[in-house]
């Protein structure tokens, strides 16, 4: 008898075992494709785990995600600050005679802040804003908060005011002083504009059911127009400008599913430099960047369509603008070695004419986001928002000034804060008059 | 005690083992991973476009995902039932470019050449079998040795022939056979000045940045002489990555083996190099579908020197015109089911003329199509999965219409697909003299 039950026990014993090998391999074969824990831990720690799932995921993502973005890895994205921080900060080099005059403005995620600083780095001015007392209601509508904490974009304007967007919070007009002169709370994201006549353009997000393109509720990309104190003139659907035009057929390339449709990043008027090659390009109509379609392309705010688009020879497309009657924009994927890239493309004829970032010896910063400025006597400044790094260069490639983000964040201020956008304005703007200089010294270059 | 412990510990361990296993399985894809490939399907099914589209999604997204499954519609030999009406029924004598007609159907594997009357004036018959020995047919290919999916009229009265995925044959006037290519080339082949004959092969290979462990189908462009021996091949994706046009290979899902699906070739003359330097002379302009895109490669350099996708979808037969204009077949880029042609500058993107789409213009195929400029300036446009070709005038008159008498499946209950119909000279010197002189009016023969 006793044998009998001692036999049962170790039948038993081995099929629990069985069992919880079984249940042990599917946990393993399921981790990766489903983003069980501890994918996302694995994913966030830099190292050669992080990469082999990253490549693991490009290869196989059965999502219908085409490419893995930096967003699409992490579980909630980093908005402020990933790159561990190391080495020197502040600027680090200056090449006087190859560096073109100016100030810098720029938008570090540290703070709700924009800040005017000289090539030698010391900080001219700071302009911030209480989020959460400038939007109240709105502000807790935000994902998770962080949202309040940085500006997504800034525009410097004539008087010393900035203009600052908010991330799904809003849009916010400071003076000189940073007193607020007016707010515009809506589901703002990635890039606002102001225009030639001082009208400003900025992104948003809207969620609408579109019968005949798909059932489920869609995140629509919106162009806002506000006039120069804050009034709503117009709002366009990037979606209903794609479905209207006769580039409507790419919408069919997206995958099924994702609500973030369009993922449009960065707007700017154009000012009709190059309405003679093509009279889609005429003054006043607009150039967007679709990331998901990986496109550019040109709207018509009046007739509500996409006249002309072009893809292909990029992929991660941001921050795209005409510069010397080019497209010049920001690739943070295209290379097929994964790493960032600048390019200046002619629209029609399809050349590179000049790129930064392709070759071994112009180091770009893995999976960085990041902006670009053509500056006036040629030179480009090239800002690596993750690395939290600004590099101005000539056309020869040569890097002429670099700036390292003294800013942190982080539980024990570990990452380097990104820096979403780094312009150089004149450093005879009228109202720096108004500003005393103060006697700080720009930060000392640490390390080694 | 001490054996529980290791006992204990032993079981950790063949746990842990058990989940690595899982892990790697997934990952690195070990045995048994290609024998459960039924069972990770339905697992893991991916979320991307589909050659069936899931039942429920269908419903949800109704006309982009309709657009999509029709774009993958298996291949058959027709799809239409017949309809009322004669073989021609449009024939303007007036306004039409007189000359032969010479086409390939589904029904049979024959080449025709037909007059404007819908007379058979030639027809060369190959067999594949017979005259490509030992030619194992897989089950997703077999049927493709009863119908040339392209052929090209040779000077001489002879053709030359190709089977899909099964090789090249090369027939002189009287069918015989002169020399054959074995290959598993597919959709189209064209030939050059000097003769030689341009296809698509398949070749399935690894492609680390299109899948870095499972082979893709990856397209090959392969040059014979006009005795039928291999000169030149090339690799699609080799020529992609070699390009700047490199970020186009990250659109492909990555879950998917074929593709490319390139399906047309034209050498280009260097009639139009003035358009843009890419369309020098001897460069390849090739349909890409997957990518939707039209694109020149240049054999020589072997890499892609211009492409261009956004306003047509599924899109076949795209060739060079001498003002420089592209002129195609967009199968579904109306994003209804409605086909059209295309001419559009490749440099403004502008469509210049097109047909289909619109009231009293309806053509549609799905899945295969064809398209030719005529010297007179009319089009010559084959509706394929319908059996019909139209010529129509610049100002959209339909001035000749054909209907394939031809019928196709099991009762006879389907309209066989006309592959390309092609309008060529009455002078050609293999003709009898009967033919070349039906042009001319009634009276004595005129001796030769």
């Amino acid at each position: 008898m006793r044998s009998f039950l001692g036999a049962w026990r170790r039948i038993g014993g081995a099929a629990a075992l069985a069992g919880a090998m079984a249940l042990s391999a599917a946990y393993g074969y399921f981790l990766v494709p489903r983003r069980w824990f501890p994918f996302d831990l694995l994913v966030k720690r830099h190292g050669p785990i992080s990469r082999l799932l990253a490549s693991h995921v490009r290869a196989h993502d059965a999502s219908g995600n085409m490419f893995p973005s930096v967003e699409d890895l992490k579980a909630k994205p980093e908005l402020r600050g990933d790159t561990p921080a190391s080495g020197r900060v502040g600027v680090l080099l200056h090449d006087r005679s190859r560096a073109e005059n100016g100030l810098n403005f720029f938008t570090s995620a540290h703070a709700p802040a924009a800040l005017l600083m000289d090539m030698d780095g010391a900080i001219l001015r700071k302009w911030s804003v209480d989020a959460g007392e400038t939007f109240v209601r709105d502000a807790s509508r935000s994902r998770s908060g962080e949202d309040a904490q940085f500006f997504r974009d800034a525009e410097l304007l004539p008087d010393g005011g900035v203009l600052a967007l908010l991330d799904n919070i809003g849009i916010v007009r400071l003076d000189l002083e940073s007193r607020v002169v007016w707010s515009f709370p809506v589901q703002a994201h990635h890039d606002l504009f102001v225009d030639f006549a001082g009208v400003i353009w900025a992104l948003a997000h809207e969620r609408r059911v579109i019968p005949g393109f798909r059932n489920a509720a869609v995140q629509d990309d919106v162009i806002l127009s506000l006039s120069p104190d804050g009034k709503l003139l117009r709002r366009i659907s990037v979606l209903d400008c794609f479905r209207q035009s006769s580039y409507a057929a790419m919408l069919a390339t997206l995958p099924p599913e994702g609500e973030d449709v369009l993922q449009t990043n960065s707007i700017v008027v154009l000012d009709g430099s190059l309405a003679g090659r093509s009279p889609a390009f005429r003054r006043g109509n607009l150039l967007i960047s679709s990331r998901s379609l990986g496109m550019v392309a040109v709207l018509d705010p009046d007739q509500n369509r996409v006249l002309w688009a072009l893809r292909g020879l990029w992929r991660g497309q941001e921050s795209v603008q005409l510069a010397a009657g080019h497209v010049l924009l920001f690739d943070d994927l295209g290379s097929m070695r994964k790493t960032p890239r600048v390019l200046e493309v002619d629209p029609f004829s399809q050349e590179v004419l000049w790129s930064f970032g392709t070759t071994v010896d112009q180091p770009m910063l893995p999976g960085s986001g990041g902006s670009v400025e053509r500056l006036r006597g040629g030179n480009t400044l090239i800002t690596e928002t993750d690395a939290g790094r600004v590099r101005e260069v000539t056309l020869d490639n040569r890097v002429v000034w670099e700036f390292a983000n003294p800013n942190r964040v982080g539980k024990n201020q570990e990452f380097v804060a990104f820096i979403y956008l780094m312009e150089r304005v004149p450093s005879d703007l009228p109202f720096l008059s108004k500003i005393q200089v103060p006697n700080s010294k720009p930060p000392a270059p640490t390390g080694g | 005690m001490l054996r529980s412990v290791f006992s204990g510990a032993g079981v950790i361990l063949l746990l842990m083992a058990s989940g690595t296993y899982g892990f790697l399985l997934e990952t690195r894809h070990i045995f048994p991973f290609k024998l459960l490939k039924y069972a990770r399907l339905r697992l893991n099914p991916p979320k991307g476009a589909t050659r069936e589209p899931h039942p429920e999604r269908a419903a949800e997204t109704p006309s982009l995902d309709a657009i999509r499954h029709l774009a993958n519609l298996p291949y058959l030999e027709g799809y239409s039932p017949p309809t009322a009406g004669g073989v021609i029924r449009a024939y303007d004598r007036t306004l039409v470019q007189d000359g032969l007609n010479f086409f390939t159907s589904g029904n049979a594997p024959e080449a025709i050449l037909m007059d404007m009357d819908g007379k058979v004036v030639k027809r060369w018959t190959a067999d594949a079998l017979k005259a490509i020995p030992g030619v194992q047919l897989s089950t997703s290919h077999s049927g493709h040795e009863s119908f040339l999916r392209d052929a090209q009229l040779l000077p001489d009265g002879g053709i030359i022939g190709m089977f899909d995925e099964i090789g090249v044959v090369r027939l002189d006037a009287s069918s015989r056979v002169e020399w054959v290519w074995r290959g598993p080339v597919h959709h189209d082949l064209c030939l050059d000045e000097e003769g030689h004959a341009w296809s698509i092969l398949h070749e399935r290979r690894v492609v680390p940045e299109l899948n870095r462990v499972e082979p893709v189908l990856d397209d090959f462009f392969v040059e014979l002489s006009s005795e039928g021996k291999l000169l030149r091949r090339m690799s699609l994706a080799d020529s992609f990555l070699r390009s700047r046009y490199a970020a186009m290979l990250l659109d492909i899902p990555a879950f998917s083996e074929d593709v490319f699906h390139t399906n047309s070739i034209v050498v280009l003359d260097g009639s139009a190099a003035g358009r843009l330097p890419a369309f020098r002379r001897g460069n390849l302009l090739v349909s890409i579908k997957r990518l939707n895109a039209v694109a020149v490669i240049d054999p020589d350099a072997r890499k892609v020197v211009w492409a261009l996708a956004g306003q047509w979808y599924g899109q076949h037969s795209a060739r060079l015109l001498p003002s420089g204009h592209v002129l195609l077949f967009d199968n579904l880029g109306t994003m209804r089911p409605a086909s059209r042609v295309l001419e559009v500058d490749p440099v403004t993107q502008q469509v210049i003329w097109s047909f289909g789409g619109r009231d009293g213009e309806n053509i549609l195929s799905e899945t295969v199509g064809f398209v030719e400029r005529l010297g007179n300036g009319n089009t010559l446009i084959t509706e394929s999965d319908r059996g019909r070709v139209l010529e129509v005038t610049p100002d959209h008159r339909v001035v000749w219409e054909f209907v394939n008498p031809a019928l196709v499946g099991k009762h006879k209950e389907h309209v066989a697909i006309v592959y390309f119909m092609e309008r060529v000279s009455r002078d050609q010197p293999f003709l009898t003299r009967e033919v070349s002189e039906a042009r001319a009016s009634p009276g004595p023969e005129h001796p030769r």
